[in-house]
């Protein structure tokens, strides 16, 4: 039986896209993504709450800009398969 | 593996492959899975992962070689071990497989790698917090310096209005602390509009000293920290090989490589040229004997290996092997294994007509074949009397002053 991905928002996408390749602060992720730091801080906490990344530092809206998000090897595989999945779909 | 048509190269040079490559590869390894952290380099853990990363592949080619998988003088094995010892933990190299449940101790090894990555991410977060708090007092610290840094920040902002109203309203109400605020500020708005040219913008514009600028914005402790393993790694390598390149290690390499029940042909005879070497010049001693004929006395060595020990001492003898030699074959006439006590004793009989003829050997020696029936009483009766015909032998030497005439014999 076919495991149905996990569902994401476009703005936590992004981020994770970003994060999938290396590890990024958020100073980064908002020039990468153009994320302002209160939708960026909700990207990343909706990433973090489904385990699809870790947050060294605080994902709050005052803070997510020095924060560390990174996707740890345990959920990898998982990322890859979301991310291909992602770009599929029309 | 082993039928793989490779240049045999001694195993210290295999070894030393192994180690060189396996450090590029950890390098490379590290730098992907912490890539992202800037200053990973800079945290013992990160070297300590380095480390372990070097020593598996180190290990992995020991134990390859242990079990038969492939020989460790195996110049193409080397290579593959270094740059693909996680293909050969999976199993996923054809030609190498790891005996039993071997392949499933890379599991908590990979856990535990990523415990220490997770740690390192950790630190990393810490030591940037704090260095950009360095960075933001050194920046409110000088009026001329904080001046310099808003006119760069303003210039780059992607929102230069609302910078400029956040700082009117940060000064009109002064808190505490005020310039330091100020500097938060600044830093936050700049490092949105640069993520990555922050540093060099306020080192070019002399907002930044080039230390700071070098610590702070080009990983300075990280490269600090690999500076110092690089030196420490060549003063360790220079103090090893000064240790090593000794006749105390080479004889041990070399009786290791003899010793060695599955070393190649290349390899042993590598190993039968240097002891011949040592043997035939004129300073052996018990160190370098001792451990070649103690095999001898275990049960499990094989006809060829007991071959290639006596061929050895039998090939390269003189005065000085005799007597160091000699007292060790007759100790190891004691053997449980029969066919290694018949090669013993025969080797002490051709030894004792070549060298020896004048001293003749006791009947019950001279008439003895040794065979599995052998009692232990027996056995031990014939090497009490081998041992007091050497004695015999060394006292007639030493009251006529004369060592006994030994003729040097031919190689293999």
């Amino acid at each position: 039986m076919a495991v149905p991905p996990p569902q994401v928002s476009d703005d936590a996408l992004a981020v994770l896209r970003g994060v999938s390749e290396r590890a990024m602060d958020g100073y980064m992720l908002q020039s990468l993504t153009g994320l302002d730091p209160q939708k960026l801080g909700t990207a990343v906490r909706e990433l973090e709450q489904q385990g699809l990344v870790v947050v060294k530092g605080q994902s709050s809206t005052s803070a997510v800009s020095e924060a560390y998000v990174y996707v740890p090897p345990s959920v990898r595989q998982r990322v890859a398969y979301l991310l291909g999945f992602q770009v599929q779909r029309p | 593996m082993t039928g793989f048509a490779s240049p045999d190269v001694p195993a210290y040079v295999s070894y030393l492959l192994v180690v060189l490559f396996g450090a590029i590869t950890a390098r490379a390894t590290l730098n992907d899975r912490l890539a992202g952290q800037p200053d990973r380099w800079a945290f013992l853990d990160t070297w300590v992962l380095f480390a372990a990363h070097v020593v598996v592949p180190v290990l992995l080619l020991w134990f390859l070689d242990y079990t038969d998988a492939v020989h460790d003088t195996s110049l193409f094995a080397a290579l593959l071990v270094a740059f693909g010892y996680r293909q050969i933990f999976s199993g996923s190299v054809q030609g190498i497989a790891l005996p039993g449940q071997t392949s499933a101790l890379w599991v908590p090894f990979d856990r535990w790698v990523n415990r220490v990555a997770d740690r390192i991410a950790t630190a990393n977060k810490r030591y940037r917090d704090r260095f950009d708090e360095v960075v933001r007092s050194y920046l409110s610290g000088n009026a001329m310096r904080l001046t310099k840094f808003e006119t760069v920040a303003r210039e780059r902002s992607k929102d230069e209005p609302a910078l400029a109203q956040a700082l009117s309203t940060l000064r009109a109400q002064a808190p505490p602390g005020v310039e330091h605020k100020i500097a938060d500020l600044l830093l936050k708005d700049l490092r949105v509009a640069e993520p990555l040219q922050y540093g060099y913008l306020l080192y070019r514009r002399d907002v930044l000293s080039l230390p700071m600028y070098w610590r702070w914005s080009q990983t300075g402790r990280s490269k600090l920290m690999t500076g110092a393993f690089i030196v420490a790694c060549v003063v360790g390598s220079v103090v090893i090989w000064r240790s090593v390149n000794s006749k105390e290690w080479s004889d041990r390499y070399h009786q290791w490589r003899f010793a060695k029940a599955n070393a190649t042909d290349l390899d042993r005879s590598r190993s039968y040229g240097y002891l011949s070497r040592r043997l035939d010049s004129a300073d052996v001693d018990g160190e370098l004997i001792e451990p070649l004929l103690r095999p001898l006395q275990y049960a499990g060595i094989t006809a060829e290996q007991t071959d290639r020990v006596l061929r050895l001492v039998t090939y390269h003898r003189n005065a000085g092997v005799n007597r160091l030699a000699m007292p060790l074959l007759v100790e190891s006439l004691h053997t449980e294994n029969p066919d290694v006590r018949l090669r013993v004793h025969q080797t002490l009989s051709a030894v004792q007509a070549a060298d020896y003829a004048a001293t003749a050997i006791p009947d019950k020696v001279a008439n003895w074949v040794p065979a599995r029936s052998d009692s232990v009483a027996s056995v031990d009766e014939r090497a009490r009397a081998w041992s007091d015909w050497w004695t015999t032998v060394q006292k007639a030497a030493s009251s006529s002053g004369v060592k006994p005439a030994v003729v040097p014999a031919a190689g293999p």
